[in-house]
């Protein structure tokens, strides 16, 4: 069976179907969970809405003050991988369907269903269009060559963010996951409490995090494993979920919600903050950075340049 | 088309013993790299350091301003992607490129062409104009070639002290099973040059790796003739690549933790942003009857 794949794909099935735990985190381990994270947030409930996702999560692990969450826009890196995936629906759904005609698809799909990406596409140029086109015809031929998709098991494709909201509908903080597939890794059937989600491209372990707990209290339970995979560089990842894991993102996501808007935070400078959006205002970091050696890719070079 | 289709080129089995070697040779190299620092190699780096590491960190200290062809080629590669996925260009070739790089908040080739004067920005026009039938001319590729543009790729070594990254202007095809299928295509404003074959060979490395078999053919595309000239992947291509990769990042890492970096006259000096300190370099520049000194503020005032 393993020699009907190329060799980066079998790492991609082994990871999502081997060695897995036989039970995945119970229902009232979440139920325990959720109520851990509604008593964290009560102390800091009532500001603005706030949406906690692995990006900001993965910087306030860094450092406090760094947590500057941003309003959404649509670029087209962002556009292709919502148009890629449903281009990758189509195109497991329907044979020889190609790329191309795929995300032609999804694009005159996205636009008729009038929602922001659709009102974003409507209102591009030709140029601009054709930059999201590019973009999502080679994010889906990436996908596509990086998993061996209909040799994994039964695979449901994301469509968009996955958004849990612990004080309901109207309340003022969200979750924000994004695995891009759930993935019954046994071929069964999808209310299989089994699970395994993948996510395309690198990320940290507290986003990983997320996208399990967000899941867990989406659905209640917990998937089993969380795999990454790196088109780019063919490295694959799984972390398999545990209560551990899910109770240190809860607390990392009381810690985010707590920090937006707050001011005098503690500052933990480090090599985050040559990317940091508080760069120009933060004296800790501003310190730290000019006591750094000059180097530029790693290599000392003469002072006029900056480092990076 | 018969290129892209590699008609009557067999496609060799999925041989995955290269890359275990390719791996084990460039992590040696890499093995001394030092603790707290992320070397970062690109194929233009590796050219730099190969040629003289004196230059390569004095490029990485002053890169100095854009010029037109650099600035050329990045709006080519923006109209070439567009093409290759299936756009269809208008009149304003250089307005489409700066605004699909607009679209992905891509501001890079956006600042240099804005930093350019009028006389430049009427080169750059000139050149992306004189290449411009050769990137639409690019023929539409079948659903099956799976095309990428801009393709990211990224190798990690000794536990990520050593980075090697590339983006590939074109990615087609994919290994099977059995079979190598994937073919890399570097597109190239500029005129031939020697190390274009260096630089296939780096992206026949990184695919090695990260596909953990070698690729079908790598090569370019020269926009100004419409010449494609693909080689196909061959063991010694291979090792050749690897060795000299090898080389160049043995010395990077030298340069990372503290080695004076060496000086080696070479044809390029006159051009070093390193050439009015570096005593090698002006004689060599001066041998070969190209050095001009680099008038100064300074200077000005004693004139």
């Amino acid at each position: 069976m393993s020699s009907e794949l190329a060799a980066h794909q079998e790492a991609v099935r082994a990871a999502v179907r081997d060695g897995l735990l036989s039970t995945p985190v119970s229902g009232a381990s979440v139920v325990a969970l959720r109520a851990r994270l509604v008593d964290g947030l009560g102390p800091v409930i009532g500001r603005s809405e706030v949406i906690v996702d692995g990006f900001g999560l993965s910087r306030v692990a860094k450092c406090l003050a760094s947590h500057v969450p941003e309003p959404f826009y649509w670029t087209a890196s962002r556009a292709a991988r919502s148009l890629g995936l449903r281009a990758l629906r189509a195109m497991t759904t329907a044979a020889r369907l190609g790329v191309a005609d795929a995300v032609g698809v999804a694009v005159d799909d996205a636009i008729g269903e009038d929602r922001s990406l659709g009102r974003w596409l409507a209102g591009q140029d030709g140029p601009s269009r054709g930059a999201t086109v590019a973009a999502a015809v080679s994010w889906s031929s990436r996908a596509w060559v990086a998993v061996p998709w209909n040799q994994v098991g039964t695979v449901d494709l994301a469509t968009g963010a996955a958004m849990a909201r612990p004080f309901g509908r109207s309340g003022w903080i969200a979750l924000k996951g994004r695995p891009d597939a759930v993935i019954q890794p046994s071929g069964g059937r999808r209310d299989d409490p089994r699970q395994v989600l993948l996510r395309l491209g690198g990320s940290s372990l507290v986003a990983l995090g997320l996208d399990a707990l967000v899941f867990a209290l989406l659905r209640g339970v917990a998937p089993l494993r969380v795999v990454t995979v790196q088109p780019s560089s063919g490295v694959v990842g799984a972390l398999d979920v545990n209560r551990e894991l899910l109770q240190d993102t809860v607390d990392w996501v009381v810690v985010a919600a707590g920090s937006v808007g707050e001011s005098g935070l503690a500052e933990s400078p480090g090599r985050h903050c040559w990317y940091c959006q508080r760069r120009g205002e933060c004296a800790t970091g501003g310190s730290w950075m000019r006591d750094q050696p000059h180097r530029v890719g790693g290599i000392p070079v003469p002072v006029a340049a900056g480092p990076r | 088309m018969d290129m892209l289709r590699a008609t009557g080129v067999e496609r060799p089995a999925a041989d995955r013993g290269p890359a275990g070697r390719i791996r084990a040779r460039l992590e040696a190299a890499a093995a001394g790299a030092p603790e707290g620092v992320t070397l970062r190699v690109t194929k233009a780096r590796l050219h730099q350091v190969l040629l003289c590491p004196a230059h390569l960190v004095a490029s990485l200290g002053s890169p100095g301003p854009p010029s037109p062809e650099k600035v050329a080629g990045q709006l080519l590669d923006r109209l070439f992607g567009l093409v290759a996925t299936g756009s269809r260009l208008g009149g304003d070739p250089v307005g489409e490129a700066l605004g699909a790089a607009m679209a992905d908040h891509e501001l890079g080739p956006v600042i240099d062409w804005e930093s350019l004067s009028c006389e430049d920005q009427a080169e750059v026009r000139a050149i992306v104009e004189a290449c411009l039938p050769a990137v639409v001319a690019w023929p539409a590729l079948a659903g099956s070639a799976l095309v990428r543009v801009q393709e990211p790729m990224r190798v990690e070594l000794a536990g990520g002290r050593v980075v090697l990254s590339g983006r590939a202007d074109l990615v087609t095809g994919r290994p099977s099973a059995e079979l190598v299928g994937a073919r890399l295509i570097d597109v190239k404003s500029g005129r031939r040059r020697q190390e274009d074959l260096a630089d296939a060979g780096w992206y026949a490395i990184l695919e090695t790796l990260r596909h953990r078999v070698p690729p079908l053919q790598v090569g370019a595309y020269y926009l100004r003739d419409g010449v494609l000239v693909l080689e196909v992947v061959t063991a010694g291509l291979l090792d050749q690549a690897s060795e000299r990769i090898a080389g160049g990042i043995r010395c990077m890492v030298g340069l990372a933790g503290g080695t004076a970096a060496a000086t080696n006259p070479n044809p390029l000096c006159p051009w070093c942003p390193a050439i009015d300190s570096c005593e090698p370099g002006q004689r060599s520049a001066w041998e070969r009857g190209a050095y001009i000194h680099r008038m100064t503020l300074e200077d000005d005032d004693e004139l």
